[in-house]
């Protein structure tokens, strides 16, 4: 690349797709009441999600995805003197299977696509389509250059029809056997089978907390910041918390008022009254009940010890029933013996602290996050530890090499 | 006094042994009992009247978590063969003889004639027999026992040709694994030939599903293959349903429906609301009522799927999908 074409490293063209891309997109978000609101009632319904939830995801979405943001991440996908890294031409068609937006890993990989110079071709869920659809629409109708590289489409066989030649990427989104049937549909496309080095797939199921050390006690907003983090979108997005990890056994605080309170209140600011409960869970409270295993139960909501099973290697790390949270007494080594654990460590997404931390801490080189980020990530983090947008940079020169 | 397992056992009905099972784990206040008390939010005196269709079914994770036992000294605790985990469930057994008391009574009410008739049995059980927890060896040990020198357990395909060989007249009752008796068809590469062919009138009892075998089948092409691989007919391939769970089984003779033993009931709970039963006819997870269960947890939930007819009997439509809609799997949408 010439050298007047980049600046420290980073394609000219790259910065001015991100100030469009944010300038647009702070537009989008910030349309009159009676643009958004038939938006959000339509993504309420195909989600499930409470309109709070839907509003809390757009409130951080407009904090987090400004012309500056996106400036940044361009840079900081750019910062090596890598001269491996390439931007992908309009031709480079990047195959987007989104599964759930949430907080906004799907959203992330659009932006991604777009920033990498890549055409994006977006599959998108029908249970999450409204923001998204809506989104893309916008900004193909005011940016005609953006256009011609944007196609997405709720159906697979639509979007196969607006894709003009063979696909060089993929970034897929959900689980073993859904990957499996995709593989299957778009089996006329080489690169999904052909190798695996073009192809970015996301598995994690949910994500850590480290609650506070020994000698220490949790304040009210430490507490609100695991409530958050445990409950927003019914606790299923890949950043909501699963398994809390804490110096104290759950009999410590199984009568503690500020726990329970924190709870409360975020269930009534998520607006979200589960009716009726989910069976599975009553049933699940009913045998911590008859074993006296310790337990906490506010609405619909269970957290419990977890049972020792949990420690043997090739089990789940999470329960495999929605709204029941695992408490484990225990340290930071755990963690980093979960992270080293083939099967735990693939469905750990991320790992927070309730503490104050410095930003570079690790354990087995996964970040750790302040706990009150949990569903407000910044645009630049890495969706099971991957920055699909640095990750679409490597492929050109793969594409050479093959 | 009768002891408990006496009373069951000469119970004229299975709402007598019911009755009898749940006042003893009443009296013991077990996890069981105090699962349906929790569950119901019902004294002792009101829980034992709920009706059978609207019992709480205990989640059958349970027998993984814990050691679900009234005796602090069972006499054994049977282990599943942990194919599908890990960790296997634990089934504590306070009195052996009553368990194989259960069994073998059960088992030989289909195939007491057959045996009259001058039949052998042969239980073949490869992989199980290293199991020394395994529920299946010890009933199929019971059944030796009761038919004496009519009977034998054998672990290889060369031991089964070897019996075959020394006596090709006598029809027999092959009672296996599903896997293992697959495995010996799976090794005729000949369509139409039979690598073990059983005498005229013998029956093949197979067990265990598919957890293990390489592949997916349904039962149907199951039994099929059975019928080919051993010369069997059809008719003459049976199936039985048993749990390390589970003190009592269920018998198919028709390839499709499974009639539980005296001691035990089926239900069928609707697939996403569990504690509701599911109308006769649809497809729902199904539960377990087994009064032979008087140490540990008569009553609890399976991962199978099945349906139910208004007899009782249940078909077996597979395994429940477990996969969690959350994180990354969270609103996955794959069109057709």
């Amino acid at each position: 690349m010439d050298k007047a074409d980049t600046v420290e490293n980073v394609p000219k063209r790259a910065i001015q797709t991100a100030e469009i891309l944010g300038k647009r997109w702070q537009e989008w978000i910030h349309q009159p009441p009676e643009v958004m609101e038939p938006i959000i009632a339509a993504q309420v319904d195909q989600s499930g999600h409470t309109r709070a939830d839907v509003v809390y995801q757009l409130k951080h979405l407009a904090d987090a995805i400004t012309p500056e943001s996106l400036r940044q991440w361009v840079q900081k996908s750019w910062s090596t003197s890598d001269s491996t890294l390439q931007e992908l031409q309009p031709t480079d068609v990047v195959c987007c299977i989104h599964a759930g937006n949430l907080p906004m890993v799907g959203l992330q990989d659009m932006f991604a696509v777009a920033l990498s110079g890549g055409f994006y071709a977006g599959k998108v869920s029908r249970r999450d389509a409204s923001l998204m659809c809506a989104w893309l629409e916008y900004l193909k109708d005011h940016e005609p250059d953006l256009s011609e590289r944007i196609a997405w489409s709720t159906e697979s066989k639509s979007l196969m029809q607006k894709i003009h030649g063979s696909i060089n990427a993929w970034i897929f989104t959900g689980n073993e056997s859904t990957w499996d049937s995709i593989k299957h549909q778009w089996a006329d496309q080489p690169s999904i089978t052909e190798s695996t080095h073009s192809t970015l797939i996301r598995r994690a199921e949910a994500s850590i907390v480290m609650l506070e050390d020994e000698d220490e006690s949790l304040t009210p907003s430490q507490w609100n910041a695991l409530a958050e983090a445990i409950l927003r979108y019914q606790g299923k997005g890949c950043r909501s918390v699963g398994v809390i990890l804490s110096a104290h056994p759950l009999s410590h605080y199984q009568h503690s008022c500020a726990m329970v309170d924190s709870l409360e209140s975020v269930l009534i600011k998520s607006m979200h009254d589960e009716r009726p409960i989910l069976q599975e869970r009553q049933m699940e409270r009913g045998w911590c009940a008859a074993n006296q295993i310790a337990h906490v139960w506010v609405d619909h909501l269970l957290i419990r010890e977890a049972p020792e099973i949990l420690f043997e290697e090739k089990e789940s790390l999470f329960s495999p029933i929605p709204g029941v949270v695992y408490w484990v007494q225990g340290n930071e080594s755990m963690i980093s013996s979960w992270l080293k654990n083939p099967k735990k460590g693939s469905q750990i997404q991320s790992v927070y602290t309730a503490q104050s931390t410095n930003s570079s801490k690790q354990i087995e080189r996964i970040p750790v996050e302040q706990l009150d980020t949990a569903q407000q990530p910044p645009l630049d983090w890495t969706p099971d530890g991957e920055n699909p947008l640095r990750w679409l940079l490597y492929q050109p020169s793969k594409w050479c090499a093959s | 006094m009768k002891t408990l397992t006496d009373q069951l056992w000469t119970s004229t009905s299975f709402e007598e042994a019911w009755n009898t099972c749940i006042a003893h784990h009443c009296h013991h206040q077990s996890i069981a009992w105090r699962y349906v008390k929790e569950m119901s939010r019902k004294n002792d005196e009101s829980a034992a009247r709920i009706p059978l269709d609207e019992w709480p079914l205990l989640p059958i994770s349970g027998f993984r978590e814990r050691l679900i036992s009234i005796s602090s000294n069972p006499e054994v605790i049977f282990k599943s063969s942990g194919t599908s985990s890990s960790v296997p469930s634990s089934h504590a057994i306070s009195d052996l003889s009553f368990y194989h008391k259960v069994s073998v009574h059960g088992f030989m009410s289909y195939y007491r004639d057959a045996f009259q008739d001058g039949a052998r049995f042969i239980g073949y059980v490869p992989g199980y027999i290293d199991n020394p927890n395994s529920s299946l060896i010890s009933m199929i040990g019971a059944i030796c026992t009761e038919l004496g020198d009519k009977a034998r357990m054998i672990s290889t395909p060369s031991e089964l040709r070897k019996a075959l060989d020394q006596d090709s007249i006598r029809p027999i009752v092959l009672f296996g694994a599903a896997f293992g008796l697959l495995d010996i068809v799976d090794q005729d590469s000949e369509p139409g030939s039979h690598v073990v062919e059983l005498p005229k009138g013998s029956i093949l009892i197979e067990t265990g599903g598919m957890k293990t075998h390489r592949r997916e089948l349904s039962r149907d092409e199951m039994h099929a293959m059975l019928s080919d691989g051993f010369g069997v007919p059809i008719s003459h391939i049976h199936s039985e349903y048993g749990m390390c769970e589970m003190t009592s089984q269920a018998y198919s003779t028709d390839g499709v429906w499974f009639t539980p033993t005296p001691l035990a009931r089926f239900v069928v709970k609707e697939m996403e609301n569990p504690l509701q039963t599911a109308p006769i006819g649809t497809k729902g997870r199904l539960g377990i009522l087994d009064a032979g269960n008087s140490n540990s947890c008569p009553w609890f939930l399976t991962d199978d799927v099945a349906v139910q007819r208004e007899d009782g009997a249940i078909q077996l439509l597979g395994r429940r999908d477990k996969a969690v809609s959350r994180g990354c799997n969270y609103m996955v949408d794959v069109d057709g």
